[in-house]
């Protein structure tokens, strides 16, 4: 199994196979664009950190069939499960979760950063505006009349 | 570490609230917007609605972007009408300070309600009258900081009507008005759109009520007998009658255009046939076919006719009825295109799609036809019995028929082959409805079945109904049946009875129903009445 070098913006250089690298579609590309080559790729949008987990999570799924290049109206109704393994993956703090999406978004690894915002989608739902203000420390800048026309505007969703 | 550990709890405390919320991040309003709408992709409605009313810049992102609102649209299986976008601008809907009333229950003679179920009780506690509403924004020194509206496209607001007025049917929150029609005759066939009902009847007439008051608009007078089959498209109307005549109608005018003779007894069942695109490659160059509109009846002279549906513009015609059948007189006819004959019996029912026609007859047969060429493609059999009921669905290539010996049968569109026999029916098989996955088959026998296509098995029994079902509808959610004593609403997907929506009632004689009301032509102490509730009230 042939090993690629990627260097994360800190210059700390992760030794990986190829097809582990290649779960991101950026470096597939570069691979492809200069074809055999020892060369390390520079990734400098990520650091080792945030690097370390996406190679971890590429290395679990490196055998997941290919995804499909369009999500279909089935996979959007039955798409907020997130398996076991992801869902443990993703018990991290907010700045390392906020930082793996940007990453995931960066390689061009789609699973990766569907798995990320289907986290992000899970921690807000089923709160209310002042509890999902309070998990992600957020200021409420709306005035009471404000905050007043803003709920009306959205009560019809709560079902009442 | 060890001088963490030594420190009391309160000064923890207090360094953990210091240092958590730096932990923290703001996804919503810190990533890029495709990312954002990456993570609103996965969230539901209700909490989107919630999202928005953090602060303003999440109200943005969660408001602003119509492909992520369309994409809930399309998710909650909710289909957006021509004219809908351009109306939801133009009334504003959903901004709670101008709603507007036109579409309102006020402007609907509301009748007293005959079924209390149905009452909409709590229009009287909406927190905002729309007249109130009206007068706040006009007096604007009381609202100074009234925020503009998020968005500048109508899908979430297109969403929320949707949203309302299927809550609505769950909940019963209906406006009910009735009114007598064709005094004390039979209605056999019923149509309806947002702005008129049209219904015809063995009185020789046919009706067009105005849909959001019950007034009679016009009568179409000129059949010679009780009218059995109509339908429209458009300001085009076609009617089949015991006369043995296909009339066509022009809507608006309320004159007929066309007189078509031929068959030589009653038009029992027709169809207009639109060109459908039948290209496999939703990407490939359109194939439509039939070729152009057509209208295929089917009658108890035990043949089915071929016309060119007339559109806009064409020639009258109005066929010499002197004649006399052996003359063929569709000869002459510019609109005739063929006649299809094997039928040994009356041909009781039809479905169309594209160039096909499945015919249901009598003679205890099915046949499938070629529009285009008028050439018989199979011929099935199989039912013991009369064939009452005919449904096709060209996506599978199958056909479904409902017959007197008490089956369903689904047939192979493309080989002839009988595929499966549905048993379980006690009695006559006359009525037959095909969603998505779901077939329904109502029966004498006072029950409806809801069928798996693909599995072939009953998934639920409807039973309730005092006697045989005379008419139902239904779609992926719900299934609305009407008998002797009333009109019920079934759950689609477990096949529970919901509620009642009309009882006291002899019959019904026909029904229909969209995504906003339900009109149903029924029969009390020997008079005709139409019966049409409105989920379009509450909340809107």
């Amino acid at each position: 199994m042939s090993k690629v070098t990627l260097t994360s913006s800190d210059h700390e250089p992760f030794i990986v196979d190829k097809d582990v690298a290649e779960r991101s579609v950026l470096i597939k590309n570069m691979l492809e664009d200069v074809g055999e080559t020892d060369a390390p790729i520079p990734l400098p949008n990520v650091n080792s950190k945030v690097l370390q987990k996406v190679i971890k999570w590429c290395e679990h799924h490196r055998n997941d069939p290919p995804a499909t290049a369009e999500d279909t109206l089935d996979d959007r109704k039955k798409n907020t499960e997130i398996e076991e393994w992801d869902a443990k993956f993703m018990e991290v703090d907010q700045e390392t979760l906020f930082e793996i999406i940007l990453a995931a978004n960066y390689l061009d690894i789609k699973p990766l950063l569907d798995v990320g915002c289907k986290t992000v989608a899970n921690m807000i739902k089923g709160k209310t505006p002042e509890e999902i203000r309070k998990t992600f420390n957020i200021v409420n800048d709306f005035t009471p009349e404000e905050e007043a026309q803003i709920k009306k505007e959205n009560e019809w969703a709560e079902d009442r | 570490f060890q001088m963490l550990r030594r420190t009391p709890t309160p000064t923890l405390q207090f360094v953990s609230s210091m240092i958590l919320p730096s932990l923290k991040r703001d996804f919503l309003g810190g990533l890029p917007p495709e990312l954002c709408n990456n993570i609103l992709k996965f969230m539901d409605v209700k909490s989107m609605c919630r999202a928005a009313q953090v602060n303003k810049q999440w109200r943005n992102v969660v408001d602003n972007d119509p492909i992520i609102w369309r994409g809930k649209i399309e998710t909650a299986g909710f289909t957006i009408k021509e004219d809908e976008v351009k109306l939801a601008r133009n009334q504003k809907w959903g901004r709670y300070e101008f709603i507007k009333p036109a579409m309102d229950a006020e402007n609907t003679q509301v009748t007293p309600l005959i079924n209390q179920a149905t009452v909409n009780q709590e229009s009287s506690q909406m927190p905002v009258t729309p007249k109130e509403d009206a007068g706040s924004s006009r007096s604007q020194g009381e609202y100074p900081q009234r925020l503009p509206p998020a968005a500048n496209h109508p899908y979430k607001s297109i969403y929320r009507r949707h949203h309302i007025i299927r809550r609505n049917w769950r909940e019963g929150r209906a406006s009910h008005i009735s009114f007598k029609g064709h005094s004390t005759n039979v209605v056999t066939c019923l149509q309806f759109d947002d702005d008129k009902i049209i219904s015809g009847s063995d009185d020789q007439c046919i009706n067009i009520y105005d849909t959001k008051t019950g007034r009679l608009i016009r009568t179409l007078e000129g059949h010679d007998g009780g009218v059995w089959a109509l339908q429209y498209v458009g300001n085009t109307l076609v009617s089949g009658s015991t006369d043995r005549t296909v009339r066509v109608w022009d809507i608006e005018r309320g004159v007929c255009t066309h007189v078509f003779t031929g068959h030589t007894s009653t038009v029992r069942c027709l169809q207009i046939v639109m060109p459908v695109n039948v290209n496999p490659d939703p990407k490939g160059k359109p194939v439509m076919q039939p070729e152009y509109p057509m209208i295929v009846t089917g009658s108890r002279d035990s043949t089915l006719k071929v016309w060119k549906l007339p559109v806009k513009d064409d020639e009258p015609f109005i066929s010499d009825s002197s004649t006399s059948p052996s003359e063929q007189p569709e000869q002459r006819n510019p609109y005739y295109r063929h006649t299809l004959t094997g039928h040994g019996h009356s041909v009781r029912a039809l479905a169309a799609n594209g160039n096909l026609v499945v015919s249901g007859s009598y003679d205890n047969s099915i046949r499938v036809w070629n529009i285009s060429t008028g050439e018989l493609i199979h011929h099935m059999e199989g039912h013991s019995q009369k064939v009452y009921s005919v449904v096709m669905s060209p996506d599978r290539k199958l056909c479904m028929s409902g017959s007197m010996d008490s089956t369903v049968r689904i047939w192979n569109l493309e080989d002839g082959t009988q595929v499966g026999v549905l048993e379980g029916h006690a009695m006559l098989v006359g009525l037959l409805g095909l969603s998505s996955d779901s077939l329904v088959s109502a029966a004498a026998d006072s029950t409806l079945r809801i069928w798996s296509t693909s599995s072939k098995v009953c998934k639920h029994v409807l039973s309730g109904h005092q006697g045989a079902i005379t008419c139902f509808q239904h779609d992926d959610e719900k299934v609305i049946s009407g008998s002797e004593g009333g009109l019920k609403l079934w759950d689609l997907k477990t096949g529970q009875l919901v509620r009642d929506l009309l009882t006291h009632v002899n019959g019904v004689w026909r029904l229909a129903f969209d995504e906003r009301r339900c009109v149903a032509a029924v029969h009390r102490n020997q008079v005709t009445w139409f019966e049409v509730l409105d989920y379009g009230v509450h909340g809107l």
